[in-house]
C-alpha cells in the first residue's frame, strides 16, 4: 500500500497504531488518577 | 536569500519582541505567567503547546530531515520510538516519581536520584554525566542554529554561527526578556502551521505519497526498504532496536524531561499530557522524516542534507510564509539551546558547586557559576561547531543514547523495585554510560550489529539488578525510602477504592499526624 | 496565643468529611472523630527580575509546611479566626525566618525555571502569616472488628490513609 513494500508499510503504520493503543490503554487504566492531589 | 523571506523573518521577530514588551509592561497583573509559574494550568491546549514547543529543536529540523534524506524509510525506525516516548515516560515513571519526589522533597531529578539512592557519589555521577551530555545536546543546537542562520542571511557559516551563538548566549545570560508562556504558545502555533504547510506542499508537489513512493522506487528501491538505502542495515535487528529505543527509553534519561514529571501539579495533567503527546507526536515526529524522504525527489542534489527541510520550505512555500516559518524554526532552535544551557548551568551550580564545593553559597555565587558554565560551554561549543561540526543527528542520538543508558534503569527501578539500592544505581549509571560511549567510540555497532544504546541499556539493567541483589545485606534500602515506596504497609484492612484514591500529596502531613497521634496515644 | 491563630477558611463539616470517605468505602461506617489544625507559614512574595525591557514582576503565593519544611505554591484563600475548641492545634516546628528562607528558595527556583532567567530576582515579602489548615480524622468501622483511619483535607476533601 502507498507503493511501499510490506515491511515498510508495517513499520510506518504498525508503530503509530501500537502507540495509539498504548495511550488509550494508559488513559483507561489510570482513570483513578483523577482523584489525586492538588496542592494544598 | 530572498528579500521577502528576510523581510518576513524580521517581521516575525519584531512581533515576538512586541509580545514580550507588551507582557512585560503589564505591571503586576502578569496573570498568565504567575498562574503558570504557580503551577496552575490555563487550559489543556495552551499547556500542551507550551509543553511541546520545547521539543522542537535542531534535531527535528536538521537531524531528522538529513537522516531521512540519506537513508530513506529506514530513518522512520527512530520515529517509531519517538512517537511513544512521551506517553511511555509518563506511564512508567510519571505518577510514581511525582509521589516519591514529593515525599522526599526533591526539586530536581538529580536531587531526587540522590534522595532515593543516598550517597554523594550518586549526585556527583548523575550531575557530571548530565552536564557533559546536555552540553553535547546544546552543541547540536548551536550547529543547527548556525546553519539555519547561514541559510537565512546568506552569510558564511563562520559568521552565521557566531551570530547565532551570540544571540543564544545573550538570551540565556540576560534571561527572560520574553515572557516565555506567551511566546512559546505563539511560536508553537506558527510551527504547527508551518510544518503542516511544508509537508502538505511537498506531498502536493510530488503528486501524493503513493506516486512519490513509486518514483523513489525507480530511483533506488532500497530507499523504501526498512533496512536503509543500499540495504546497509539489513538484518541488523540490534541496530534497529537501538533506533527504536533511543527516543523511547532514552527519554527517561533526559534530566529536563524527567524533571517535568516532578513539576506536574496533578496526575490528571499527566494523563492529558500523555494523550496530547501521542497526538502531537504522531504528526510532528513523522513529518520531518517524511519531508526529508520527499526531498530526495524535490531536491535531488543537495549539498548539505541537513538543510533538506529548510530547502524544501524555501522552494515550495511563498516567500512570506518561508520567512515566517524559518524565523519560527530558528527561534525554536535558539529557545531549546537556551533551555539546555540553563539546565546545564543550574546542574553545575547546584548539584556540583553548591553540593560539593561551597554548601553555603549565596544565590549570587550560584548564579555566577551558572553563567560561567554557560560561557564555557558557549565558547567550547563554538570552537567545535566551527572547526569540525559533527552531524546534528549524530550528536543528538549519541547524547540521548548515553543518557538513556545511564539513567533509565535507575529512574525506573527507583519507583518500581524496592530492592534497587545505592550501589546498584551507582554501578548501573557508570556501566550504562561507559558501555554506550565505548560502543560508539570503538565502532562496535558495525561489528556486533547492536546499537550503543542497546548495549548500554543492557549493561545498566544487568548492573542494577546484579549489584543490588549482591549488596542487599551490606547496603539495604533505607527504611524511610521503603516506607515512602510502600504506602500500603501497616494500614490495616482497607477498602480498595479508598486506597486507590488516597492522595499521596498529603503524605507528608499524614506522616506528621500519624506520629502526633502515636505520641498522644502513648500518653493516654 | 491561640486566640490570634487563624485558619484557612472554608472547612468541610464533619458530615461532609464522613461523606467523602463513605462514598468510597462501601459498607464501612465513617465517623469524623476529630479535627486537627496543621501549621503552615504563608508568604505572598513578589519576584522582580530585571530584563532587557525593564523590570518584570510576578507574584507567588507560597505555603511552607512548618513541620516538614516542604514548600509549595498555593492558590489564594481566605482566613478566619480559629476557635480553639474546634480542634487540636499542632505545634509548628519551624521558625518564621527559616520558613521564609525556604519559601524564598522555592519561589526563586520556580521563577527562574519558568522565566528561563539567569538572574537573581529581587524578592519582596508582600504579606505573611502563620496559618493553620483544618483536617478531619475520620475512622471507618466495619462490624466493630476492623477499623481504618483516614486524614481528610478539610478544604479540598482529598484524603490520605493513616497507618497505625
Amino acid at each position: 500500500m502507498f507503493g511501499l513494500p510490506q515491511s515498510t508499510f508495517l513499520l510506518v503504520l504498525g508503530f503509530p497504531l501500537f502507540w495509539i493503543l498504548y495511550t488509550i490503554a494508559f488513559l483507561l487504566l489510570t482513570k483513578h488518577w483523577e482523584n489525586d492531589g492538588d496542592e494544598p | 536569500m530572498n528579500a521577502t523571506v528576510l523581510a518576513f523573518l524580521v517581521l516575525y521577530y519584531v512581533v515576538v519582541l512586541g509580545i514580550g514588551v507588551w507582557t512585560m509592561r503589564r505591571r503586576e497583573t502578569d496573570d498568565l505567567e504567575g498562574y503558570l509559574l504557580g503551577g496552575r494550568e490555563v487550559g489543556p491546549l495552551v499547556t500542551a503547546l507550551t509543553l511541546q514547543s520545547t521539543s522542537m529543536s535542531g534535531y527535528m529540523f536538521l537531524g531528522a530531515g538529513s537522516l531521512a534524506y540519506t537513508t530513506g524509510y529506514w530513518s522512520l525506525w527512530f520515529a517509531a520510538g519517538d512517537i511513544g516516548g512521551g506517553v511511555l515516560n509518563l506511564s512508567i515513571i510519571g505518577r510514581r516519581m511525582r509521589k516519591l519526589s514529593q515525599m522526599m522533597g526533591a526539586l530536581t531529578s538529580i536531587e531526587y536520584l540522590e534522595a532515593r539512592y543516598p550517597s554523594p557519589l550518586t549526585r556527583l555521577i548523575a550531575a557530571s554525566l548530565s552536564v557533559f551530555l546536555l552540553a553535547f545536546y546544546a552543541l547540536a543546537q548551536f550547529i543547527a542554529g548556525g546553519k539555519g542562520m547561514a541559510l537565512v542571511t546568506g552569510l558564511d557559516y563562520e559568521w552565521a554561527l557566531l551570530i547565532a551563538l551570540a544571540i543564544i548566549t545573550t538570551y540565556t545570560l540576560l534571561g527572560g526578556y520574553l515572557a516565555v508562556a506567551y511566546t512559546d504558545f505563539f511560536q508553537s502555533l506558527i510551527m504547527l502551521v508551518g510544518v503542516v504547510w511544508i509537508l502538505g506542499a511537498a506531498l502536493v508537489h510530488v503528486g501524493g505519497l503513493t506516486a512519490a513512493n513509486h518514483t523513489l522506487a525507480e530511483i533506488d528501491p532500497t530507499i523504501l526498504s526498512i533496512w536503509g538505502t543500499g540495504l546497509g542495515f539489513e538484518g541488523q535487528w540490534g541496530v534497529v532496536a537501538g533506533a527504536v529505543l533511543v527516543f523511547s527509553a532514552g527519554y527517561m534519561g533526559w534530566p529536563h524531561v524527567v524533571t517535568r514529571h516532578m513539576a506536574m501539579k496533578r496526575p490528571a495533567t499527566a494523563r492529558l499530557a500523555g494523550a496530547y503527546a501521542t497526538v502531537w507526536n504522531l504528526l510532528f515526529v513523522s513529518a520531518p522524516y517524511l519531508v526529508g524522504i520527499l526531498a530526495i525527489l524535490i531536491l535531488p542534489n543537495l549539498d548539505d542534507p541537513e538543510l533538506a527541510i529548510f530547502a524544501v520550505a524555501h522552494t515550495l512555500l511563498p516567500s512570506a510564509v518561508t520567512g515566517i516559518v524559518m524565523a519560527a524554526i530558528m527561534a525554536a532552535i535558539m529557545s531549546t539551546a537556551d533551555s539546555l544551557l540553563l539546565q546545564t548551568g543550574s546542574i553545575a551550580s547546584r548539584d556540583l558547586y553548591e553540593r560539593f564545593i561551597n554548601p553555603r553559597a549565596s544565590e549570587q555565587q550560584i548564579l555566577r557559576v551558572s553563567r560561567a558554565c554557560v560561557l564555557v560551554i558557549g565558547i567550547i561549543g563554538y570552537l567545535v561547531a566551527l572547526v569540525e561540526p559533527p552531524a546534528v543527528a549524530f550528536v543528538v542520538i549519541f547524547a540521548t543514547s548515553v543518557l538513556g543508558s545511564a539513567f533509565a534503569p535507575a529512574f525506573i527501578s527507583a519507583v518500581w523495585w524496592k530492592k534497587a539500592n545505592t550501589p546498584g544505581a551507582i554501578v548501573s549509571m557508570v556501566a550504562g554510560a561507559a558501555t554506550s560511549v565505548f560502543w560508539e567510540l570503538a565502532g562496535l555497532a558495525v561489528t556486533t550489529t547492536l546499537a550503543p544504546v542497546t548495549a548500554g541499556l543492557a549493561a545498566s539493567t544487568v548492573a542494577i539488578v546484579v549489584v543490588s541483589l549482591a549488596t542487599q545485606r551490606s547496603s539495604p534500602v533505607p527504611a524511610h525510602i521503603l516506607a515512602a515506596m510502600e504506602e500500603t504497609a501497616r494500614v490495616g484492612p482497607i477498602p480498595e477504592t479508598l486506597m486507590a484514591t488516597s492522595d499521596f500529596a498529603l503524605r507528608p502531613e499524614a506522616e506528621e499526624v500519624e506520629s502526633m497521634l502515636r505520641d498522644t496515644e502513648e500518653e493516654t | 496565643m491561640t486566640s490570634d491563630a487563624v485558619a484557612i477558611a472554608g472547612c468541610l463539616t464533619s458530615a461532609q468529611a464522613e461523606g467523602v470517605i463513605a462514598s468510597t468505602s462501601g459498607e464501612w461506617t465513617s465517623r469524623a472523630r476529630r479535627r486537627i489544625y496543621y501549621p503552615y507559614f504563608w508568604f505572598h512574595l513578589r519576584y522582580a527580575t530585571r530584563t532587557l525591557l525593564g523590570k518584570s514582576s510576578v507574584r507567588l503565593s507560597c505555603l511552607v509546611d512548618t513541620r516538614t519544611g516542604l514548600a509549595s505554591t498555593a492558590d489564594p484563600f481566605d482566613v478566619e479566626r480559629l476557635d480553639p475548641n474546634a480542634g487540636a492545634l499542632m505545634e509548628p516546628r519551624l521558625a518564621e525566618d527559616d520558613a521564609l528562607r525556604i519559601a524564598h528558595r522555592h519561589g526563586a527556583y520556580v521563577v527562574r525555571n519558568g522565566r528561563k532567567a539567569l538572574s537573581v530576582p529581587e524578592v519582596t515579602v508582600l504579606e505573611r502569616c502563620q496559618v493553620y489548615k483544618p483536617f478531619w480524622i475520620v475512622d471507618g468501622t466495619k462490624r466493630r472488628a476492623s477499623t481504618f483511619r483516614v486524614l481528610v483535607d478539610g478544604l479540598t476533601g482529598r484524603f490520605h490513609v493513616l497507618r497505625r
